[in-house]
């Protein structure tokens, strides 16, 4: 019954803010109208306060003091930032991640060893940290120093070995740059002590692996037949280009022989051609389409001229 | 009752003109100012009975909404919900740090500025009295759905988002509070006629 007395209350309230009756209403619901009548009319009541209003003296006064204080306090137009702030928020956030993920990347691969996923990273980031060192040169000896701790810790595995002594090398080769005598008195210093501890582990880099032999030894024995040795290779051919010996100048000449007298005679052709082709087609030639209807003689005639030989 | 006048009615570009002054366009917010402003006072006004305070603090109501328009969204609540709210707390803050409020009685006649009649105006501020007295016997949620709803003319809807309630809860503290009020005002006692 409350519940029902809740949504008529509601319903009648609605009806008199759309000019509906007290009367009208309450005959809609009379079996709750006894209950309903000093609701509404509380409500009533409450809503005739809706006369009250402020003078327009203060609402003036306060229009102004709004004014002052928002010319006092400007706004910045933030609605835009407003609207780019989801964009920017994620683009931070992803900016942030990756930057913690190289960050982590680069920490994590200072550990890596040669041959493993990281160490690419590793020397990658070597060469960052070199674009920004202040002293180049002892940032190459430490890299250096680094890549025989790698050659020392992967003992064992020849190819990781190989690697690292490859960009030992790569290093020692940028170290020549240095020319200055004490920078190479200290290249020096630095790179003995690193090639005795690269020695120490027993590695020896494929271009040295392979010792050249300070004394030779005669054999003793020649075999029969090598190919009980050796296989004998595989027949190829190849091809080759012989040159005629007579168009190779043994001697390149150092003077040029220029002619000394220009020709007296000029052979002319002994016979002229005995036919001349004229052309099949003649030109077209245009006739006037009009005479002259009148031909106007002239009225002095030019004295003839005297012709040689006669009197 | 009086059917709502039009210019009680949400206005019509309302969301245009929150969006331009939150980008600081202050004729846009001046509009907002003179659309509201009779609300609030209203509003203010029947919580402090006192013109002058009354006028105070709507004042500062909307100087206080201007510097805060950057946190209001316009998806979380209606712009008039968050305007009685910023009123509703400026009204605690006064009694919080004064504590001091004018009795209704002892303002005088020639205080009253409002725009009626002079006789209607006494009429009103004793009417408003009387109610004020009444409503003060109801629980704080109580006057505040009553005051919602029929000095600021807010919908069911908007009462329940103003206060954090489902629509059903805000009719059912209505009726009570209609009950407890006509109780007050000795209504119930009122012959029911031509029924």
């Amino acid at each position: 019954m409350a519940f029902d007395l809740d949504n008529i209350l509601e319903d009648c309230l609605q009806r008199l803010s759309q000019g509906e009756t007290l009367q009208a209403c309450l005959s809609r619901y009379p079996a709750q109208a006894a209950e309903l009548s000093p609701l509404l009319r509380a409500a009533a009541r409450l809503e005739e306060q809706i006369r009250l209003r402020p003078s327009a003296a203060f609402k003036a006064r306060a229009r102004a003091q709004l004014y002052a204080h928002m010319e006092a306090h400007p706004r910045k137009n933030r609605r835009q930032w407003n609207i780019l702030f989801p964009i920017s928020r994620l683009a931070l956030g992803v900016t942030a991640l990756l930057l913690a993920l190289a960050l982590a990347g680069t920490a994590l691969a200072q550990s890596a060893l040669p041959g493993a996923a990281f160490y690419p990273w590793k020397l990658a980031s070597e060469q960052a940290w070199r674009a920004v060192s202040p002293d180049p040169m002892e940032f190459d000896l430490a890299l250096a120093e680094r890549r025989v701790d790698e050659i020392v810790a992967v003992s064992g595995n020849a190819t990781a070995q190989e690697t690292a002594f490859k960009e030992y090398q790569r290093i020692v080769i940028d170290l020549q740059k240095y020319q200055n005598p004490i920078a190479q008195s200290r290249i020096q210093q630095a790179l003995t002590i690193q090639e005795e501890k690269i020695k120490s582990t027993g590695f020896l880099p494929v271009d040295a692996a392979t010792p050249i032999p300070t004394n030779l030894i005669q054999p003793t024995q020649i075999p029969v037949s090598t190919q009980d040795v050796l296989p004998l290779p595989k027949a190829t051919l190849i091809p080759s280009i012989l040159v005629p010996t007579h168009i190779i100048p043994t001697m390149v000449s150092t003077k040029i022989q220029l002619p000394t007298a220009l020709p007296t005679k000029i052979q002319l052709p002994a016979a002229l051609p005995t036919t001349i082709e004229l052309p099949t087609i003649l030109p077209k030639i245009q006739l006037p389409t009009i005479l002259p209807t009148q031909i106007r003689i002239p009225t002095i005639i030019p004295p003839l001229p005297t012709l040689p030989g006669l009197p | 009752m009086t059917p709502k006048k039009a210019s009680l009615d949400p206005v019509a570009d309302e969301l245009v003109l929150v969006r331009r002054s939150q980008g600081g366009d202050q004729d846009a917010f001046a509009r907002l100012y003179d659309a509201y402003i009779e609300r609030i006072y209203r509003y203010v006004y029947f919580r402090v009975a006192d013109e002058q305070l009354a006028e105070d603090i709507t004042s500062q109501v909307f100087l206080k909404v201007w510097e805060k328009l950057d946190t209001y969204r316009v998806d979380s609540s209606p712009f008039i919900a968050w305007l009685y709210r910023i009123a509703h707390n400026a009204v605690i803050d006064h009694y919080r740090t004064k504590k001091v409020s004018i009795p209704l009685e002892n303002v005088s006649p020639a205080e009253i500025s409002h725009e009626d009649g002079i006789d209607e105006k006494l009429d009103l501020q004793i009417e408003s009295q009387q109610l004020r007295d009444a409503l003060k016997e109801l629980t704080e949620e109580q006057q505040q759905v009553l005051i919602l709803k029929f000095i600021s003319q807010l919908s069911t809807t908007e009462i329940a988002q103003q206060l954090g309630k489902q629509p059903g809860a805000i009719r059912a503290l209505q009726m009570r509070a209609l009950q407890g009020l006509a109780r007050y005002l000795n209504l119930e006692s009122e012959q029911v006629y031509g029924i």
